[in-house]
């Protein structure tokens, strides 16, 4: 009998061929004889065949996780018996082959997506972006299969695999990854548009209509995909911090600012008919650094020049991948894109220009931190010095320019297109600079703003928050609730969208500035009966515990933190845990999360003699940080929504007419 | 003159990827040839006048001395700092043997213990001439080590010229060692 | 080429990282007795500490690492700063010990102007930029509108094209070519694929999962239960060569290797340096050190090749030697002196050309084609299993393992027939029939180790020894006595043949005399020996069992 897991493996073959035959396809099929629609059938087949193989394939790649099949390498190194269900699933993602083939999985089912939905898009468009996308997916399908398949098999099963890592068995590292592959992987839909659209040379402003939806989702998974990672580093590591400018963060930050700047440059190809050639370049370049991202973390080359890259031919075949997929369409561009260029006619005040500055911006910012990133690198080789770039270099260049987008961000949606101003533009932008000095009003009343960056930064913040509010208050008219659903619906959708992503970004800052300025930290080593005052509030240690986890034991500190006048506000238990198989100690940070901040206490060493080591932290505000990330994906996913219906009743009434 | 600026900026992606795209190639071939390894890491110290060393001992290694360094004044001097706990000791010590023929070899025990020390020495043996203990591992960092092992060539005139972190090995010795005792 | 080596150092690289994070307690982030008690310098020292890169972390400041440099480094700070030294003097006094690299905020310094400069310059070209875009904008406004009305002319020429029904392939072409399609992928995957292995869910597997355990535990105390009986009768027979060479035999087995190592080195006391045991220590003491052939293993190799050039086992390891200090010709040229005085169905022939094989390629090193005088084997043996055979064999099933000695074994047994000289490689049958439980065959190995060494008193008593342990003797008294006369022939003083005399007396039903052997061993016992309680006892039971 053959096993599930190798039928999944000749299924990834078998989707290979299909996709280096869907990207020869145009090859023959813009030589003529045919009719472009006859390949573009074939080509939907192909890529609809290639989708469903590559599913059944991750499948019993996944399948083979439940059933602990340790015939299966992979399995065997990374699973467990004893692991819970849901990280014997997660693991199937949780390591390199798996995670590429989970990649690839996401490359065909957005291929597939488009071959479904394409229908109202011209044959040859859709026959060249189908194409350029088959060529990416056979790319990554190669890569997987020759030099990184999941699918090896052992003559000889092992008893049990050797996959029981504690620090690995977390939800939030098991969804992590799938959601920031699906941005990464996403915007590779808009790279093969573009590509496509270089090859036929005429970019429409249809163009931007039709890219902007798969840019906009994507941007929202890769959105809410860094914040799960945040997200993860706060809770997971212990010290309560939430971004380092590690380069593999910055891997993921770079994309995700060039994805910015497209979805917003797109929609001026949309109204305006311009930045068609700024476009392509930001869909290239977007999807360029996710590849540049995937390359560094896959070849071990940032994280750890000096240690071991595991295979030699992996970093070798994504490096070729990377430098034909960005390097021929660049050319392409540069060729191509000085016919594409228009010219502006839109006067200096408007929603054009705007969005313009905003683009530069956002490219700059992603440029800053592309150097900061690669530099100590290049300046390695070439002189053989050993720097470090860090946070504090990020901060001062990184921060500025990022300010000046937060200012543009409250008056772009207050200007009209090609010229001017909406009429409530000059009440908006005086609400939001009033509202910049009570934010620094407020943060000098609570002694916080004690630096001029910090003062600039609740400034931006007030600026935004009010900004936006006014721009909303002003449509919508919160003060005559009677009649709001009516201007609501009246609205155009996508303004939602404008509304919740510059919004979110305004919560964003709160909880960082929040978190930045306010944060209270005790570190203290503390007895049962001890009670420590941090703030406002007070732990009383009340004793420790012993307990014991499934395959772990615990010593876990149970703490009751009050008010000063001794209210019960409620328990933390923060813990350390001993895994005895795996000689592992894990530290479980105990949160208490509030809408007005975190509490977060950390266990560290001790014993009954000298106390136990106690951190402890006040956090005020920070989880608005990834709730303001939340608050911008769901923004996008209503302009994305918005679109989409308006796409549809434009066709309706295409057809009707 | 507007219309050639246009045309060049729209080479300007391509020529910023060809920078990247240079360095990543360069560095993964580096990387894969494993020359990266061998390069020392940026030593601060070369040049400069070797740093303060321990005056504790251990006894039973080396003669009667009360600092490394004094009894082979105008003779190069590796310094090997190392410790009983760490497996990359062991595996250079075979390689330090063959070049004590050549070599004086001081050892400095990074944060360890004597008797730790001592057992080490008799299961793995012995190619120091001394050995001296930094017990609280100061004088490690004093020097500005990683971690152990590291060696530091230092020579006649107590100048340190070479730093090598990582373990010993034959081609340590012959690529680098030896190239840098000729040019003495 | 360097593969191996590289390989090698990279793991000796991970495992150093590792055993200075072990070694390490684990320490999580700032512990409260780092903290300085007057808060103006421990805010200084958090912020210092911010500004300092965790040296052996990735991307980390010190502050927010556990590592053992970042604690160190955090201390060091903070006495800096009780010194009342100044945090420009603090950083400077760290840089110029580990570098810039240890900066998180980079300094300007000729070699970073471009990475400070860069963001500057980013933000004139951005600026630039704009200004071009603006600059272009100032063109006629008519001319603009010209051209988007001309593009929305033209869109509207070109309406979306709805795909029609007669414009679908043909049926024959689409099958055809997912046709060629699968032919092709299945022609790939047969070149990577493996069919052949069934799926091992691991349901299915209840059973084979517990008796492989079953017997994991079970070899694992048998092998416990042989060491502790070796270990016994080492104590029992301490002047007894053979039987501190089984202790260490059996504690090698059960991977005891401090007891084979101190087993070996008493062995090696009392039989006056032989080769032999030398070797067998060397291979122990590299055992220990996880395969690292280290100094003291050295001399003792250089010891016994100096003495018998040709003994296997330091051949063996004085190859390896050789081939961890990357020496690879003079690796192969050991490995193939030992191949070429090993018989050709040695069983570590294969591993052996697997070494030479690997030395080979980490050293660049053409290896000659096996020539025809290989076949010319060499009587000489060598050791029965070697370390990373004896690690292959544990990593079998039970019954493998057992069918897998017992082939080995089968065949020493042949070859001894050949060449019956062999004293080595009798010792090394006796010693695999031992494990084996086979007392035929057992028999057969001790007698055969007699005769080839008919001058050891030792080979005689072994051969007593068994019968008496295995309750033997009865049913092969003409041997026992055969070998006790050749004992008390070869060594008249030694008092184990006053024992077995005994012994040998008592069931023929000779009490009296077993009683005169027996008092006359005690007599010459030292009052405090230890046997002497227990051979009163002794004589005291047989003298009961007599009335």
């Amino acid at each position: 009998m053959l096993a599930f897991a190798e039928i999944g493996h000749l299924a990834l073959f078998i989707a290979l061929i299909c996709s280096i035959c869907q990207t020869g396809l145009p090859v023959f099929g813009l030589a003529g004889r045919y009719s472009h629609s006859q390949f573009l059938a074939i080509s939907r087949l192909l890529q609809l065949l290639a989708t469903l193989l590559v599913i059944f394939s991750f499948s019993a790649l996944i399948y083979s996780f439940i059933v602990s099949d340790f015939s299966m390498a992979l399995v065997a190194s990374h699973s467990h018996s004893a692991k819970p269900l849901i990280y014997k699933i997660s693991g199937s993602w949780g390591n390199h082959e798996g995670s590429l083939l989970l990649w690839i999985v996401i490359l065909v089912l957005f291929g597939g997506l488009f071959a479904a939905t394409s229908k109202h898009l011209p044959d040859r468009f859709s026959l060249l972006t189908l194409s350029v996308q088959a060529s990416v997916t056979a790319s990554f399908l190669a890569f997987s299969l020759f030099t990184s398949s999941p699918f090896e098999r052992l003559d000889i099963a092992p008893l049990d695999g050797r996959g029981l890592n504690p620090v690995l068995q977390d939800i939030g590292l098991a969804l992590h990854p799938p959601m920031l592959y699906l941005g990464y992987v996403g915007l590779s839909l808009a790279f093969s548009m573009a590509v496509a659209g270089l090859i036929e040379g005429n970019i429409s402003r249809q163009w931007g209509q039709w890219v902007r939806p798969w840019a906009l989702s994507a941007w929202c998974a890769l959105t809410l995909g860094i914040a799960l990672g945040s997200w993860w580093a706060y809770y997971e590591l212990g010290w309560g911090g939430w971004w380092f400018w590690d380069p593999v963060e910055n891997a993921s930050l770079m994309p995700w600012l060039a994805a910015t700047a497209l979805i917003h440059s797109a929609l001026v190809v949309e109204k305006r008919g311009q930045l068609k050639s700024w476009t392509i370049l930001l869909a290239i370049l977007a999807f360029s650094l996710s590849l540049v991202g995937t390359f560094i973390v896959r070849s071990g080359l940032l994280t750890s020049v000096h240690s071991f890259a595991s295979d030699p031919s992996r970093g070798v075949f994504i490096l070729c991948i990377l430098l034909v997929a960005t390097g021929l369409p660049l050319l392409l561009f540069a060729w191509r894109g000085p016919t594409l260029s228009t010219r502006s006619d839109a006067g200096f005040i408007s929603r054009d220009t705007a969005l313009i500055i905003n683009n530069i911006i956002l490219v700059m910012a992603t440029a800053i931190v592309l150097i900061g990133t690669f530099y100590p690198l290049g300046l390695e080789l070439a002189v053989g010095q050993r720097i470090t770039v860090g946070p504090p270099y990020f901060d001062a260049t990184f921060n500025p320019v990022m300010a000046v987008a937060l200012i543009g961000m409250a008056i772009a949606p207050v200007t009209m297109w090609k010229s001017g101003m909406l009429a409530h533009a000059r009440v908006a932008l005086i609400v939001a600079a009033i509202g910049a000095v009570v934010a620094v009003a407020i943060g000098g009343g609570a002694g916080v703003a004690d630096n001029a960056a910090a003062m600039a930064g609740l400034a931006l913040l007030g600026w935004l928050g009010f900004g936006v509010l006014a721009d909303m208050q002003k449509r919508l008219k919160f003060h005559q609730p009677a009649s709001i659903l009516a201007r609501i619906g009246k609205l155009d959708g996508a303004i939602w969208g404008v509304w919740l992503g510059h919004l979110g970004m305004a919560v964003f800052m709160l909880g960082a500035l929040g978190d930045g300025l306010g944060r209270q930290e005790q570190t203290i080593r503390a007895s049962a009966g001890d009670v420590i005052m941090l703030s406002d509030r007070q732990y009383r240690f009340i004793e420790m515990q012993q307990n014991q986890g499934p395959n772990y034991t615990t010593r876990t500190a149970l703490l009751a933190l009050e008010e000063l006048d001794g209210t019960l506000l409620g328990y933390m238990r923060p813990e350390t845990r001993f895994y005895p198989a795996e000689r592992q100690t894990t530290t479980e940070a105990a949160i208490r999360p509030r809408i007005s901040g975190d509490d977060y206490a950390v266990l560290a060493d001790g014993d009954d003699e000298i106390g136990y080591s106690l951190r402890l932290y006040h956090k005020p505000f920070v989880s608005w940080i990834w709730g303001g990330a939340v608050i911008m994906a769901i923004g996008g996913l209503i302009a994305l929504s918005a679109r989409t219906t308006a796409r549809r009743t434009s066709t309706n009434i295409k057809q009707t007419s | 003159m507007a219309r050639i600026s246009a045309r060049t900026l729209f080479l300007l992606p391509v020529a910023g990827f060809v920078v990247l795209g240079i360095i990543f190639t360069i560095a993964l071939m580096t990387n894969l040839s494993g020359t990266a390894k061998i390069d020392p890491l940026p030593s601060i110290l070369a040049g400069k006048p070797a740093p303060e060393l321990p005056s504790q001992r251990l006894e039973g290694t080396g003669a009667d001395m009360s600092d490394p360094l004094s009894a082979y004044a105008g003779r190069p001097v590796l310094i090997n700092f190392m410790a009983s706990w760490c497996a990359p000791c062991r595996a250079e010590i075979p390689a330090l043997e063959t070049l004590s023929d050549e070599l004086v070899i001081i050892a400095i025990a990074y944060k360890d213990k004597e008797a730790d020390l001592r057992q080490f020495l008799d299961e793995y043996g012995n190619p120091y001439a001394s050995v001296w203990m930094d017990t609280d591992g100061a004088i490690g960092r004093r020097w500005g080590i990683y971690g152990v092992p590291e060696s530091f060539l230092i020579d006649g005139d107590g100048i340190v010229r070479l730093r090598h972190a990582g373990p010993v090995f034959s081609d340590v010795i012959n690529d680098i060692l030896i190239p840098a005792l000729e040019q003495m | 080429m360097a593969g191996a080596q590289r390989i090698f150092r990279s793991t000796v690289m991970a495992i150093s990282l590792l055993m200075m994070m072990l070694a390490a307690p684990p320490l999580y982030a700032i512990s409260p007795e780092e903290q300085l008690s007057d808060p103006v310098l421990e805010e200084r020292a958090r912020a210092l500490s911010g500004q300092l890169r965790c040296l052996v972390c990735q991307n980390q400041s010190i502050e927010d690492s556990d590592a053992e440099l970042a604690v160190d480094l955090r201390y060091e700070v903070r006495r800096q700063l009780v010194e009342g030294k100044s945090d420009a003097v603090i950083l400077d006094g760290l840089r110029n010990r580990y570098g810039d690299y240890i900066l998180l905020n980079p300094p300007v310094t000729a070699t970073t102007y471009l990475l400070w400069g860069a963001p500057i310059l980013i933000v004139l070209f951005g600026c630039g930029l704009l200004w071009v875009y603006r600059r272009s904008s100032a063109g006629t406004d008519n001319a603009r509108t010209m051209e988007t009305l001309s593009e929305q002319m033209s869109n509207r020429d070109k309406p979306a094209q709805i795909d029609s029904a007669d414009d679908a392939p043909s049926i024959v072409m689409v099958g055809g070519l997912i046709v060629l399609i699968t032919i092709i992928a299945t022609t790939l995957y047969s070149q990577f694929g493996s069919p052949e292995l069934p799926a091992r869910p691991l349901d299915g597997r209840a059973d084979e999962i517990a008796s492989t355990r079953q017997a994991e535990l079970q070899q694992r105390t048998a092998l416990q239960d042989a060491l502790d009986n070796a270990r016994a009768e080492a104590a029992a027979a301490p002047d007894s060569v053979d039987s501190w060479l089984k202790l260490a035999m059996a504690a090698a087995r059960a991977e005891a290797f401090d007891t084979e190592i101190s087993a070996l080195k008493t062995a090696l006391a009392m039989t006056d340096d032989n080769i032999a045991v030398k070797s067998m220590l060397a291979e122990a003491m590299a055992r220990k050190a996880d395969g690292l052939i280290t100094l003291p293993v050295r001399t003792l190799i250089d010891e016994v090749l100096t003495e018998q050039p040709d003994e296997p086992r330091a051949l063996y390891l004085s190859g390896l030697a050789a081939f961890q200090d990357e020496a690879y010709p003079l690796a192969i040229q050991r490995w193939q002196r030992l191949r070429q005085i090993s018989s050709a169905d040695a069983p570590w022939i294969a591993m052996i050309d697997q070494n030479l094989k690997q030395a080979a390629e980490a050293g660049g090193i053409t290896l000659p084609t096996r020539q025809a005088e290989d076949k010319e084997a060499s009587r000489t043996s060598a050791p029965f299993l070697t370390a990373e055979q004896i690690e292959a064999v544990q990593s079998m099933s039970a019954e493998d393992q057992q069918a897998f000695i017992l082939d080995m074994t089968d065949r020493l047994e042949d070859r001894l027939k050949q060449a019956p000289d062999d004293k080595a490689g009798w010792q090394q049958l006796i010693r695999a029939r031992q494990q084996l439980g086979d007392n035929e065959a057992m028999l057969r190995a001790l007698t055969g180790a007699a005769d080839a060494d008919a001058d050891n008193p030792d080979a005689q008593l072994a051969i007593l020894e068994f019968l008496l342990g295995a309750r033997l003797i009865a049913d092969n008294l003409v041997l026992a006595e055969e070998s006790l006369d050749a004992f008390r022939q070869l060594a008249p003083d030694r008092l184990e043949g006053l024992f077995f005399a005994g012994q040998l007396a008592q069931i023929k039903g000779n009490i009296e005399q077993a009683a005169g052997y027996w008092q006359s061993l005690i007599d010459k016992l030292e009052g405090d020996n230890q046997l002497r309680p227990l051979m009163e006892k002794r004589l005291e039971a047989l003298r009961l069992g007599a009335k």
